[in-house]
């Protein structure tokens, strides 16, 4: 009995302790709410209310439009209905430099008064020059309207333009040029190079050679010739009426003399339909930078429309298919998106990615391929739907610094875009389907776009030898040679 | 102010919703409309509406940073931020990002020396979806030796990546070793890589379970929100969290903070350009004299007719890099300058020039133009820091952790914009001594 007893005691122990296990692996978790389990569905969308943009015209031509919007700073936007694609053809760069100099002093104002004048009313300013226009954007307290306006007149009707300044604004281009080596800034560079070659648009990137050749008397012609009231826009949001606005305007800029202007049109750029692969050094450089586009025609809304979900489901994203499938799937990228960049006759697409150099070649192969994956299939809904989730959702937080607001309005007036951008932008997106998208890109001549590659040579030119032929360019966008694959090679691109 | 103070407040106020008695409230109209709640387990809750346009920020603070690290541990708190996107019992790994990219929102987070901060910026219908994620990570974050470890690497490559690319990095340490005499203060957010690597699962989980929980967190909401509904949301979400059964005191410097002399030359082969950073410490931020010394940072550094910019890179080109201002660490200020010069004797020059017009500033008074000139650029900045529903919650979490009682928020811009020239020459000469901190970065 008693070793019954003991064989029994000793027969028992592993069996509790593997019930005792099994229970323990197996008990449920600690309990949980229910709604804690999976992620709540949205309220409604909630509207969208963008204020309107009312436009008057002075006396001498200066189209005023105002944004009334409760904040406690104005900001404020000169644009020059004149870009660098009316510089002419020997000097590119004018357009930019005439731009410089415009902050840079009037009689009995030096620079740096200027400026003290500006950061006396809280304010800030920027100047960019595009292909199309030339803007200056001035931020500043909401109580000093009038004095801001006081001087941007004083500027464009006492210029100066000292021959200091213009010394001072040569060297700063130059040397902004000369010492920009950022890989992506040279990428988009030669991009926009190739792609725009033998357009005006082309002016828009220029190299520092020029600079030397620019004088204070191209400035002055420039000047004179485009720096006109019936040639300009000025754009005022803040918290002001429209009538309080043009009455100030009126006060200081009625000064500011008209003259006609010649028409110049300028021809949508045709789109790229012959492949072409360049390549430009960056010494140094562990990874290699990839810019692919090509030109959209500009044409109505729905198609913009069309572009962007486009865009988004390609690379506009995080979650997008190139960054899914460059870097989460296949590790070739650091990044991967796309980009369209609007102008007054065409759209620019383009794609770009930081991809490990020894996957350059693939990684060129695939974003290639997906681009004609989309073109050429139909897209799936759910993937059309997710994309315009994503861009209702994003199109408040892109606009929800002040600065974006007002910048997005700014290149909508410059563009004369029609305000279905601005009011009816989630309508425009939500009447968008799988088929509209097919169908715009059927239309398109997308397929051959320009190949852009930056990197260090002697690392990166191993890698791109697969290709039938690589124009090969200098830092400044001055085409070097071709490098053409060996006979026994025949990948194509 | 911290929890309690806002708690005691609160006792003599009305409850505001019907159904929700843990709920109290502090209202404040200035500079902008917010009210203040707490839940029952010790969560902060903020909201301010703002309908200019359709979206909402969701940030939720805890009151842990760097300072709170011990000797050893240092990375700790930088390690958390990071383990707080590897998921929770309900949400995968890095699925908290993948939500709020699909919907099209931006989301951020960073870590300072007082506190640790994590906002997303979202169309406002989604805002369920944000108060489920960010209650999920609060309420169970999964934290296992796989993801500690696979992120403990990814912090040291970071760490060795910063220490070969930033070329000023020693000088910065020793600098701020100098300046601020105490640990808490003085060791690098990123942490020391030995730290990072000794760092166990379970100081990580002790680390979680102390800190990351309601009654050390603020939880701010602004933008197109209805505060009714969105405090029944938040109940929903978070009021069935546990708090945390003990956090330890914050961080406060006990000591003289008085300057001594310290002049020290480092040279750093790695760079071609020589330079130097010169330091004053100051009183605490908290003290009527920080009004003052604002002002001054912004008479000296900001914008292109600022003296220093004037006379150092404008009118001489002494310096090709020049910045520097008041930075706060918790309880402590410093004034900062770091100077980059062409050669050793333009960087001579470029000192003697700074210290010349440090004691212009000492011994005549400025002008009226110059003072409303400096106060307007401060006061657009000011008023910046709140004009979107994301700067305005982080403005308002900045605050709140902050000594500023929160409901004299309204009056603070006023404080700055009183200051007079007779006051700016009294605190130069107080605090830009003889007695400052020197380092000299040679090339050579």
């Amino acid at each position: 009995m008693k070793i019954k007893k003991r064989k029994s005691k000793s027969f028992n122990l592993p069996i509790l302790l593997v019930l005792f296990v099994f229970l323990f692996l197996t008990s449920p978790v600690e309990a949980q709410e229910k709604f804690r389990k999976s992620p709540p569905l949205p309220y409604p969308l909630p509207d969208l209310n963008m204020p309107a943009i009312e436009t008057s015209t002075l006396s001498n031509g200066l189209q005023i439009s105002v944004v009334p919007k409760q904040q406690p700073y104005i900001d404020m936007h000169l644009i020059i209905m004149t870009g660098e694609s009316l510089s002419p053809d020997h000097l590119p760069g004018l357009a930019s430099f005439t731009a410089n100099m415009l902050f840079k002093g009037a009689v009995g104002l030096s620079s740096s008064q200027v400026q003290e004048q500006i950061e006396f009313i809280g304010g800030d300013v920027s100047v960019r020059t595009y292909p199309d226009y030339s803007l200056f954007s001035i931020t500043f307290l909401k109580d000093y309207l009038s004095e801001a306006v006081k001087l941007l007149s004083d500027l464009l009707t006492q210029p100066d333009f000292s021959k200091n300044e213009v010394n001072n604004v040569k060297r700063d281009m130059f040397y902004e040029i000369i010492r920009n080596t950022n890989p992506e800034h040279l990428g988009r560079k030669l991009l926009f190079q190739i792609i725009f070659n033998n357009h005006p648009y082309e002016k828009y990137v220029f190299n520092s050679g020029v600079i030397k050749r620019l004088t204070r008397k191209d400035l002055l012609t420039f000047f004179d010739k485009f720096y006109r009231p019936n040639n300009a826009k000025l754009l005022i949001i803040g918290d002001i009426s429209p009538s309080q606005a043009v009455s100030i305007t009126e006060q200081h800029l009625s000064l500011w003399q008209k003259k006609s202007l010649e028409t110049y049109h300028i021809n949508p750029p045709p789109a790229i339909t012959k492949p072409k692969i360049c390549f430009t050094d960056v010494s140094n450089t562990e990874e290699a930078i990839i810019f692919i586009g090509n030109i959209l025609p500009h044409k109505d809304t729905e198609d913009h429309f069309s572009y962007l979900v486009f865009n988004q489901i390609l690379g506009g994203s995080h979650i997008s298919r190139l960054f899914m499938n460059l870097r989460e799937t296949k590790g070739y990228a650091y990044w991967a998106f796309s980009n369209i960049e609007l102008f007054k006759n065409c759209e620019l697409f383009y794609v770009k990615a930081k991809v490990k150099t020894e996957y350059l070649y693939p990684s060129i192969k695939e974003i290639l391929k997906e681009i004609r994956s989309l073109i050429e299939n139909k897209i799936p809904n759910h993937e059309i739907e997710q994309a315009k989730s994503y861009l209702i959702g994003h199109f408040p937080v892109k606009i929800s610094e002040h600065s974006d607001f007002s910048l997005r309005i700014s290149e909508m007036v410059a563009l004369d875009m029609k305000e279905i951008y601005w009011g009816n932008y989630y309508e425009n997106i939500m009447y968008i389907n799988s088929n509209s998208v097919f169908n715009t890109f059927q239309n398109v001549n997308f397929l051959n776009p320009v190949v852009v590659v930056v990197g260090d040579k002697d690392v990166v030119l191993d890698y791109i030898k697969e290709f039938e032929e690589v124009e090969i360019y200098n830092n400044e966008g001055v085409f070097q040679y071709k490098l053409k694959k060996e006979a026994q090679n025949n990948s194509q691109l | 102010m911290n929890l309690k103070k806002i708690v005691l407040f609160c006792l003599g106020l009305n409850f505001v919703f019907n159904g929700f008695s843990q709920v109290k409230q502090i209202e404040v109209q200035e500079p902008f409309h917010f009210s203040i709640y707490s839940l029952k387990n010790g969560l902060t809750i903020i909201l301010s509406e703002d309908h200019t346009l359709p979206l909402v920020t969701v940030a939720c603070a805890y009151k842990v940073g760097s300072a709170y690290e011990e000797k050893g541990k240092t990375g700790m708190t930088y390690l958390l931020e990071n383990l707080m996107f590897m998921g929770s019992r309900n949400v995968g790994p890095m699925q908290h990002i993948r939500f709020i990219q699909r919907i099209g929102g931006e989301f951020n987070a960073l870590t300072s020396w007082d506190k640790t901060l994590f906002y997303q910026t979202v169309s406002s219908n989604q805002l369920p979806l944000v108060l489920w994620l960010e209650s999920d990570r609060m309420n169970s974050l999964n934290l296992n030796y796989a993801n500690v470890e696979e992120t403990k690497n990814l912090l040291m490559e970071m760490i060795r990546t910063q220490k070969k690319e930033d070329l000023f990095l020693k000088s910065l340490q020793e600098f701020d070793r100098l300046l601020y005499p105490e640990f808490p203060y003085n060791h690098l957010i990123l942490g020391n890589e030995e730290d990072l690597k000794s760092i166990t699962l379970k100081d990580v989980r002790d680390f979680y379970n102390t800190f990351y929980k309601p009654n050390n967190a603020v939880l701010c909401i602004t933008g197109d929100i209805d505060q009714e509904k969105t405090l029944r949301l938040i109940k929903r979400y978070f009021h069935t969290i546990d708090p945390s059964k003990n956090i330890p005191l914050a961080p406060s410097f006990k000591g003289d903070f008085k300057q001594e002399k310290h002049e020290k030359i480092i040279i750093n082969k790695n760079v071609s350009t020589p330079g130097f950073r010169l330091g004053y410490r100051l009183d605490s931020p908290y003290s009527n004299d920080f009004y003052i010394m604002t002002m001054i940072d912004y008479l000296l550094l900001h914008g292109e007719s600022s003296r220093l910019y004037k006379r150092l890179i404008e009118r001489n080109k002494l310096a090709l890099m020049l910045n520097g201002g008041i930075e706060k660490r918790i309880d402590l200020a410093v004034f900062k300058f770091f100077v980059l010069s062409n050669n050793e004797a333009t960087k001579e020059i470029a000192k003697k020039s700074l210290l010349s017009e440090i004691n212009k500033l000492k011994s005549s008074l400025i002008s009226n133009r110059e003072l409303n000139k400096v106060k307007n650029i401060f006061k657009a900045d000011y008023i910046d820091n709140y004009y979107s529903p994301e700067k305005r919650a982080l403005f308002l979490i900045r605050n709140y952790l902050s000594k500023i009682d929160i409901r004299d928020l309204g009056g603070e811009l006023d404080k700055y914009l009183n200051v007079s020239a007779s006051e700016i020459v009294g605190i130069m000469n107080r605090y830009f001594t003889e007695n400052n901190v020197l380092i000299e970065i040679k090339s050579k």
